[in-house]
């Protein structure tokens, strides 16, 4: 019953449209009961928010980033499962930028056992070899004892729900994992790369490695298709790893010379608004409406596209 | 101190399964390879047919220093193959005392079979692998029975939602998360069952009869110091010598065909009298010896002058030259000196973590038989590894670092427009271009009316196969891995 009412709420939540996420009104704990949420609940002043933090250290900028946004405590509860979502679909070594910083989403689990959480999941489906691809992108070091579980998905029919789409253009259902639909707090942490098909992969892209099935059916008109997944699995949060970024010859990448140090974090819990936010760094100079992805999900109604409308805290650390 | 040989032998096929099984063979101190490296017969056949020598066989002496002081230990105490037959015929039951028939000519078959190899490998031709115990071994249990029991124990741990038990199992890489399968692999399986159910007819039928690295071992053994002698003078004719023996050493006349002794000690123990013994003294029991006679080995000799060019010519070399595989990464580009040196023994595709490597049956002709061959569609070259050319005993795959392997080209990607989806059904796909791993990609596109078309890049394209496999096209992938030809290189 739980992940019928959650997809519910879900639902309900994209109907309630960007302003209710804008007041950080989060749809924690709040799952049972999704009728509690009216639209007049929410703070008419407050603004989008989305934290950009640069420094050296990836851990250090991505808690800086977390505390802009109001503190993990905000999005965890206590004796909460969190599924954190890094991209870690690549066997290419963390300094390639193919795959997520180990620093950060340790950093991200940290905070979450701060904040009370029972239990704190790595969830991915993978590209090339799962348990490899967790050896050679640094997690399995990095994640030595730190309590963190991670969820290697596979193809097996078994690990996912089918969940219905009902505003859905080109899906009309998608099998997603059912670690993610159980969870309380689901954070997206992607990372900020070239992408042959959709020009950059950023959070919503990221979204793909929850889903089941055959993945690359989605490849065909990919914007409007993850759109569609965003409208019913849409993460409490986004935290976009720009700290090493890779500018050509993505996903995969593999050569030093294509990878680019910005030393962002990019954190909201509007995922259009940071990856809006995240086409426009340096190394890319791109906008979120040159992104298949980005515009579809704007175009959906699924967030803010429009950088003006989004209130963006930058820090130097 | 038959209990001793059990507690030996037991050890051994541990230990072989253990290197079977062992996920990084380079981070192993036993090489994975070692049944492989200090078997004389593939040592003696490998160096004979590819004419190159190589440090790692010097292993193989202990084997050889062994058989000629002590006899066939190696088939007694070590051999897998043995122990799973002494495994399998204690199923066997009840165990009243047969005495089964000695059959002379029957014998003679393994040392024609070694004769055949050992000529076939003077012409280059490298066979042994079909017919070497460890070789059949290690592909009955590693291709066709580890398969088996991945598949079910898998299949029972997913339904029983036990997935978290086999998860440690999946870390250490064993029961991993893909499935493992090869093509045709049942063969293995069928090899070893007709071995093991022939040990119903006589004990250890294979040793006795056809292994032809018994028969190199026996021939070694011919001075050995370690020796059968029976007490004649507490001698009951009990007969249970005669029954007990797992090769047939006691004729029933008590004369002994001690060459074939593999020094099991069954006799010893079960002699009514004790008046057996394996020690450093010769009795002087009447010894007969089953070596074949000179004309037969003329004969045979002649005969396997020819079955050489026959296999070489006729069954394949030539159609396997003409029809090129996708050989591992690192092989010799020609398929003839590759095939001399390959055992045919397994290790590289028990290997290959993605499960691209296959045995050939007689798709590349008879000769090519049980070598390896990539198939991208099961699996591809992984971009990070060189676990092939780590096990290969025989360096027919070579040791590469891992940086010299990225580059090498195993093949090259070819597009198939009248399947390639964004050509044919004007949709947007680029999944081959996503995945390929090299760090310039071999897969670029140009936009057309929006839409992505996507080309190889020969120059940078190493054949690893991922497009082939990734590809979404139903059945023949739309591009497809074929091997250079060297003008490409
Ligand atoms: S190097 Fe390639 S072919 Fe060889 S074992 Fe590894 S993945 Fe398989
Ligand atoms: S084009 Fe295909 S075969 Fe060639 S390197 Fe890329 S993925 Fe491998």
């Amino acid at each position: 019953m739980k992940d019928i009412n959650r997809r519910q709420f879900l639902q309900s939540l994209s109907i309630l449209g960007i302003g209710a996420v804008a007041s950080g009104y989060l749809p924690i704990h709040g799952q049972d009961k999704p009728e509690d949420k009216k639209p007049d609940e929410k703070k008419p002043d407050s603004k989008l928010v989305l934290a950009v933090v640069e420094g050296k250290k990836p851990a250090e900028i991505t808690i800086e980033a977390l505390a802009i946004l109001g503190g993990i405590s905000k999005f965890v509860r206590k004796d909460s499962v969190v599924v954190l979502k890094p991209n870690i679909a690549w066997e290419k070594p963390m300094e390639l930028a193919a795959t997520t910083n180990p620093e950060v989403v340790l950093a991200i689990a940290r905070e979450c056992f701060k904040a009370g959480a029972k239990k704190v999941k790595v969830v991915e489906r993978a590209c090339n070899n799962p348990k490899k691809c967790f050896q050679i992108c640094g997690f399995e070091n990095a994640f030595n004892k730190s309590g963190v579980e991670f969820v290697h998905l596979t193809d097996d029919h078994k690990e996912y729900k089918e969940v219905k789409i009902p505003d859905g253009k080109e899906l009309k259902s998608i099998l997603i994992a059912k670690d993610v639909l159980e969870c309380d707090t689901f954070i997206n942490i992607p990372i900020a790369k070239h992408h042959g098909l959709a020009k950059l992969t950023l959070g919503i892209k990221n979204l793909m490695g929850i889903t089941g099935g055959k993945r690359n059916e989605l490849h065909h008109l990919l914007g409007q298709k993850m759109a569609d997944i965003l409208s019913v699995i849409k993460p409490h949060l986004t935290i976009i790893d720009a700290y090493r970024v890779l500018v050509r010859n993505g996903p995969t990448g593999g050569n030093p010379k294509d990878v680019a140090f910005v030393g962002k974090v990019i954190a909201s819990t509007d995922i259009v608004a940071a990856d809006s936010y995240a086409c426009t760094l340096k190394p890319f100079s791109l906008e979120g409406k040159n992104i298949s992805c980005v515009k579809a999900a704007y175009d959906s109604g699924l967030g803010e596209m429009d950088l003006s409308k989004i209130d963006i805290i930058e820090k130097k650390i | 101190m038959i209990y001793l040989r059990r507690i030996v032998q037991l050890l051994f096929l541990a230990l072989f399964l253990f290197l079977m099984l062992y996920p990084e063979p380079a981070k192993n101190v036993i090489p994975a390879n070692l049944f492989f490296i200090s078997n004389p017969l593939l040592v003696i056949t490998t160096i004979i047919a590819s004419r190159t020598l190589q440090l790692a066989f010097l292993a193989s002496g202990l084997i050889i220093i062994a058989s000629i002081f002590l006899g066939r230990v190696f088939c007694g105490w070590a051999c897998p193959l043995g122990t799973t037959m002494d495994l399998f015929h204690r199923l066997k039951k009840p165990r009243k005392p047969d005495i089964q028939p000695i059959l002379p000519p029957l014998r003679r078959v393994k040392y024609f079979v070694l004769l055949t190899i050992i000529i076939a490998a003077i012409f280059g031709a490298n066979i042994a692998g079909w017919l070497d115990p460890i070789t059949i071994a290690f592909k009955s249990f590693a291709l066709s029975l580890y398969p088996a029991v991945d598949y079910i124990l898998k299949g029972l741990f997913n339904k029983v939602g036990l997935k978290s038990f086999i998860s440690p199992l999946n870390d250490i890489g064993i029961l991993d998360t893909h499935s493992i399968l090869f093509h045709n692999s049942i063969i293995f399986f069928l090899i070893l069952t007709v071995i093991l159910l022939l040990t119903f007819y006589q004990t250890r039928f294979w040793c006795r009869n056809l292994c032809p690295l018994g028969a190199l071992l026996t021939l070694l053994s011919k001075w050995r110091i370690l020796n059968l002698s029976t007490g004649r003078h507490l001698c009951t004719k009990c007969q249970r010598c005669q029954s007990s023996c797992k090769t047939g050493v006691f004729n029933s006349d008590f004369s002994l065909n001690d060459e074939e002794c593999i020094q099991c000690f069954s006799c010893v123990k079960e002699c009514s009298k004790t008046g057996i013994s394996i020690g450093f003294s010769k009795d002087k029991s009447v010894r007969i010896s089953i070596l074949p006679s000179r004309r037969g080995l003329l004969v045979a000799s002649g005969l396997a002058v020819l079955s050489a060019p026959l296999l070489k010519r006729s069954f394949g070399l030539r159609l396997g030259q003409s029809l090129p595989r996708l050989r591992p990464p690192g092989v010799s580009r020609s398929e003839g000196e590759f095939l001399s040196k390959c055992q045919r023994c397994g290790e590289c595709m028990k290997a290959c973590p993605t499960n691209g490597l296959q045995p050939l049956l007689a798709e590349s002709g008879l000769y090519a038989m049980f070598s390896p061959v990539l198939v991208p569609r099961i699996g591809n070259c992984r971009y990070y590894c060189n676990a092939c050319g780590q096990v290969c005993p025989s360096h027919a795959i070579p040791d590469m670092d891992l940086a010299d392997k990225q580059e090498w080209k195993i093949g090259r990607a070819y597009f198939d427009t009248t399947r390639c989806i964004p050509y044919v059904n004007k949709e947007h796909c680029l999944t081959c271009e996503e995945f390929c791993p090299v760090p310039e990609k071999a897969i670029e596109h140009y936009v057309k009316d929006g839409l992505e078309y996507p080309y190889v890049v020969k120059e940078r394209c190493i054949g690893c196969g991922l497009c082939e496999k990734v590809c979404p096209v139903q059945g023949l992938a739309a591009i497809r891995v074929s091997p250079p030809k060297d003008a490409e290189l």
